[in-house]
């Protein structure tokens, strides 16, 4: 069975580095990307599974990133945003937009695993 | 020609500084160097700090990967895994020996620390430590610089290091804020107690930022039981009684009112204020006594807050005390406070006066009609005389002179601020409109307080007003004819206060056309229904359904399999003692002996112990019987005792293991014996070696004292054996059983043979027998037995030389030179030349051999690091050393004791080290398990059997080579205290 692809947009490295190892061992794909430029350059040449966005990120935010896959992308892909605490305003903009889960920093590897996959099983 | 020395010269109009051009060129060149060197070393410490943070982004880079490893590490992963695990930890190790990397790995794991949570926070916490990273931060707490301090508290406090509490403590009262700062916000953080040991310690100042934030922590804490904080009411820092208040207020802990009464009186503010605070918040009427006794010498903000206090707690009978305050109160704040006191108490007592405009202010406009002026001036002269006239007509024609001629205006507060068209407009701006007014002297109490003015066709309106007024003599509106249901969408927003303040109390001219209440209560009001957001719909919907948990159905007492059983000493030591006391009644021949518990060495023996003992129960009701024997291979070389001897010698070399019975209930108390010296015994005029007893576990034996029984049973076993060990070596026949096996210890299947022999007046002459397995001879005390049955003899055809001959070819393959006495003793036994010439052949060659290892040392545990050690350079082997003796075990010994052969002096040299540490450390751990493993009782006991055995004129010999040695002669050190405990 082939694995499923996602696209994790996260700017801090050390962060990154750590979820992509955990959703590797979790048996995904992962494509990881560290500002908004990259996360346009894959999803013009692949169309992910899932992608998990931090809200802040350089060049083209969480937000904007959602905002490009639904109104222009046209994508039904299920979209998990990353947000700082505090941050809920983005949030629920992320949301009105169509984002579908998101998670609150600091972000707990394992929860966020099984929001990935909870998200996939969705129809 | 003379070149001019300066620049300038001064001439007689012109005065210009007389400087040297050379001096100017120094200046030139100085400040050209300092500029060189000023952007020369903006220069270069620019590149060494993007230098430095490249190389610390490189190494994070490097870094974060292993760090994931460890992380993300499982205990049920693969070897592969564990091995990677293991070359990573030895990777990491290597880089933490540069201060470099330890600072890089220290930042990576803190930067983590904000990022994740759940366990992979609880793995990161871990890790820190097991690098050894928390030790940096100790290192810091002993710097002299604050800001390196403080960041040593900040890094153990952030990554839990919590056996860094005793050390942080220390900085609470340290004369540098930030430090007592940081220690105070780690205390509380590391342990719950934490918030106890501050409050209690602390001797400086705790800001209110500082309260904000030890809240914030402690709010924030998982399972976090807050203590009773008036305990801190009483604290001489008055910081801390100051945030105790606090606390007790936040966690709404209302068993501290006394404390509060009293801090009441206290002589600073703010504790004044939070007192009364928490007064007002726990309703504490007791209180009230206390806040007016305090009041007057109060400061403006705490009369203030007491006034609410009363406001919020107290009652009619207070209100003397309010109305005193505002006669005699100065300050205006007061004044108004202890108004608005009393209305608090006495709802509408006191009404605003001051400000309020005379009725003459408010005029009808000219535009208004003239007709419908002079009727209502004619109405209004009829109601209340001219002066009231004139106000009316004032507000008609502001009324009238309105833009707007909507039907309805809701006359209230949200009306008022944005003034809605059409509305009737009151001038109440006027500041000094808010100054009260007592009701009961100047005021009437109006009896509508909301009202709602409507305008339907205000002229035919006014004619009707003003002919109903004339008809009724009432000053409002009745209303009656207007419909309510126009009100529907309007919404309904209503002061009470601040409506009845827009009206003097004794203004005839309140509004005019107002609807009563009744009505106004009864408009029917829609309420908008809140849907929830879909997609907390959905998120409901695909929620797993939990299953109600079901703890009888679900409940499997197998899953509690791992738990230790633990059994209670204390009745064990119960148990004991009635024993004891039962024993010490018999009380026979006072035979010391030493027991308790036994565990059997070779179960497969039991059954004939069993049948023994049940054989021997059934004779003399014994206090202790034989509950196991255990008899090893015979070695004595005596051939005129034949066979019998044979078996004899292995029951002289039995453990005997008793169980103790008693007539009530007693824990099963057996003791493990084990021959040691010979013991003769005189039977039909010929001294035999019978017994000898020792006990394995002397630690564990409790004294007490044998009753006859028990000797009659041992004298019964004694008996058997010696009836069976009269042998003739002409009697005795070899069997042809070739499954015969002489020695006991082989297997259970050869332990059911044992060779006997029999009296010369035996009538049956058999070679062997057998003990038959039967459920009478299994474990079962009650079995009643006859003694002649132990043990049953079958007699069989049994092939002896076969086995025999397989004996020897084992011996010859696998023994050595240990085997010598069995040799001895086949030897002894054996009537077949082919045989002896043999067993002399394999004695001689054990002779002269050296014993043989062991096989089961040359297959040796497989240690994990052999494999690691193929790969490795001298360098990682050494760190790969030093973890053997951090996680090793018995496995890595072998492995060690091959190093310690290796090429290299440096491995030589460390393995040695490592092997010794080892060895140490598993020697702890046995001795640890010893010490739990151990009876806490420490008693040992004497157990002589001299004297029976001379009473069974059984005399003890001094001959090594005697069959049986029998002669319990323990000694032993008992605790007095334990001993006199025993007695009782």
């Amino acid at each position: 069975m082939a694995k499923k692809k996602l696209l994790l947009a996260e700017d801090d490295e050390l962060l990154a580095a750590l979820l992509n190892f955990r959703l590797q061992k979790g048996g995904y794909d992962v494509a990881l990307t560290t500002n908004g430029r990259e996360v346009k350059e894959y999803l013009s040449v692949t169309i992910p599974d899932i992608i998990i966005s931090d809200i802040m990120m350089p060049y083209f935010s969480g937000i904007e990133l959602v905002e490009y896959v639904r109104k222009e992308l046209k994508l039904n892909v299920p979209i998990i945003i990353i947000s700082s605490a505090g941050n809920e305003e983005n949030v629920l903009n992320a949301f009105e937009l169509g984002a579908n889960d998101f998670l609150s920093k600091p972000v707990s590897p394992s929860e966020l695993l099984v929001r990935v996959e909870r998200q996939l099983k969705r129809p | 020609m003379n070149i001019p020395s300066l620049t300038y010269r001064s001439n007689l109009l012109i005065s210009a500084p007389e400087i040297h051009t050379d001096l100017l060129w120094d200046l030139s060149v100085l400040f050209i160097g300092l500029a060189l060197v000023y952007f020369l070393g903006v220069f270069y410490f620019r590149n060494k700090i993007s230098s430095n943070a490249k190389k610390v982004r490189e190494r994070k880079r490097e870094l974060s990967p292993m760090i994931s490893e460890f992380l993300f590490m499982e205990d049920d992963a693969s070897k592969d895994e564990k091995s990677n695990y293991i070359s990573l930890k030895i990777e990491i190790r290597q880089l933490l020996k540069d201060t470099f990397n330890r600072k890089v790995l220290s930042e990576v794991l803190l930067d983590l620390r904000k990022d994740i949570s759940g366990e992979a926070q609880q793995s990161l916490f871990s890790l820190y430590q097991d690098l050894g990273l928390h030790k940096d931060s100790f290192a810091k707490l002993k710097s002299w610089r604050w800001q390196i301090v403080s960041k040593g508290i900040l890094d153990l406090t952030q990554m839990e290091v919590a056996e860094s509490y005793g050390f942080i403590t220390k900085f609470i009262n340290d004369k540098r804020s930030t430090i007592r700062k940081q220690a105070e916000i780690a205390t509380v953080t590391l342990r719950h107690e934490g918030i106890n040991y501050f409050l209690d310690t602390t001797k400086y100042r705790i800001s209110e930022w500082q309260q904000l934030k030890l809240l914030d922590v402690i709010r924030n804490k998982e399972d976090f039981q807050p203590p009773r904080f008036r305990a801190w009411l009483t604290s001489n820092n008055k910081y801390v009684v100051l945030f105790a208040l606090r606390l007790i207020k936040h966690y709404n802990q209302n068993d501290a009112n006394t404390f509060l009464i009293e801090l009441v009186k206290h002589k600073n503010n703010q504790i004044k204020e939070e007192a009364i605070a928490c007064i007002k918040e726990f309703n504490v009427t007791d209180s009230l006594d206390t806040l007016k006794l305090v009041f007057w010498n109060a400061s403006i903000i705490v009369k203030i807050a007491i006034l609410d206090a009363i406001a919020e707690i107290g009652s009619e009978a207070d209100i003397e005390f309010i109305n005193l305050i505002d006669k005699k109160e100065l300050n205006f704040s007061v004044k108004s406070k202890a108004l608005s006191t009393i209305n608090a108490i006495s709802p509408e007592s006191i009404m605003p006066s001051k400000g309020i405009q005379d009725e003459s202010h408010y005029q009808i406009p000219n535009d208004i009609t003239a007709a419908a002026a002079k009727k209502h001036a004619k109405k209004h002269e009829d109601l209340s005389g001219d002066k009231d006239e004139e106000i009316i007509d004032n507000d008609l024609v502001e009324l009238l002179t309105s833009e707007d001629e909507a039907s309805y205006t809701l006359k209230d507060e949200a009306s008022q601020t944005e003034k809605p068209e059409g509305a009737l407009e009151v001038d109440t701006n006027d500041e000094d409109s808010l100054t009260p007014v007592r009701a009961s002297e100047e005021i009437e109490t109006p009896t509508e307080t909301k009202e709602i003015i409507a305008f339907h066709d205000i002229e035919a309106e006014v004619e009707e007003l003003i002919a109903g007024e004339a008809k009724t003599d009432k000053k409002e509106l009745a209303a009656t004819d207007w419909e309510a249901d126009h009100l529907n969408f309007i919404p309904l927003v209503v002061l009470e206060e601040e409506h009845e303040n827009k009206y003097a109390p004794n203004d005839l001219n309140k509004p005019k056309y107002t609807a009563s209440m009744e009505e106004v209560f009864n408009i029917e009001v829609v309420y908008e229904e809140l849907v929830p957001h879909q997609e907390s719909i959905d998120s409901k919907e695909d929620a797993p359904t939990e299953k109600p948990l079901s703890l009888v159905e679900e409940f499997n007492l197998g899953t509690l399999a791992f738990l230790p059983i633990v059994v209670d000493n204390e009745q064990e030591t119960q148990a004991a003692q009635i024993e004891k006391s039962e024993n010490e009644k018999t009380n026979l021949l006072d035979i010391p002996v030493m027991y308790d518990e036994v565990q059997s060495n070779v179960p497969e023996e039991k059954q004939n112990a069993e049948t023994m003992t049940s054989a021997l129960e059934t004779l003399n009701e014994p206090v202790h019987k034989l509950k196991d024997i255990k008899l090893p291979a015979y070695s004595k070389n005596d051939s005129s005792l034949g066979y019998a001897r044979y078996n004899t010698a292995k029951i002289r070399n039995a453990i005997l293991i008793y169980e103790e019975i008693t007539h009530k209930e007693a824990d099963l108390d057996v003791m493990e014996i084990e021959v040691v010296a010979p013991i003769y015994i005189s039977t039909e005029n010929k001294s035999k070696q019978i017994l000898d007893v020792t006990f394995k576990h002397e630690e564990n034996i409790d004294e007490v004292e044998l009753p006859i029984e028990s000797e009659q049973i041992l004298q019964k076993i004694i008996d058997d054996l010696i009836a069976v060990d009269r042998p003739s070596a002409d009697e005795h026949t070899v069997a042809n059983d070739s499954n015969t096996n002489p020695d006991w210890d082989l297997d259970e299947d050869n332990l059911a043979f044992i060779p006997v022999s029999f009296d010369k007046d035996s009538e049956e002459l058999p070679s062997y027998i057998k003990i038959e397995k039967t459920s009478s001879n299994t474990i079962d005390e009650d079995a009643n037995i006859p003694p002649a049955s132990i043990p049953k003899a079958i007699f069989g055809d049994i092939d002896f030389e076969a086995s025999t001959r397989q004996l020897l070819n084992d011996l010859e393959e696998m023994g050595d030179q240990r085997e010598i006495p069995l040799l001895k003793e086949l030897l002894a036994h054996d009537t077949y030349d082919m045989f002896k010439v043999r067993i002399n052949s394999l004695i001689d060659a054990f002779n002269h051999n050296e014993p043989k290892e062991k096989i089961d040392n040359d297959i040796h545990p497989f240690s994990v690091f052999q494999d690691l050690f193929r790969t490795c350079d001298t360098e990682s082997k050494m760190i790969l050393l030093n973890e053997v003796v951090e996680v090793g075990d018995e496995k890595e010994i072998h492995f060690l004791e091959g190093l310690t052969e290796d090429d290299s002096p440096a491995i030589k040299k460390k393995a040695l080290e490592v092997l010794k540490d080892l060895k140490i450390k598993l020697e702890k751990i046995q001795n640890e398990s010893k010490k739990q493993d151990e009876h806490p009782a420490k008693v040992t006991a004497s157990f002589n059997f001299e004297k029976s055995w001379a009473a069974a004129s059984m005399e003890p010999s001094n001959d090594p080579n005697d069959i049986f040695d029998l002669n319990f002669d323990f000694t032993g050190e008992l605790d007095e205290n334990e001993d006199k405990k025993n007695r009782l």
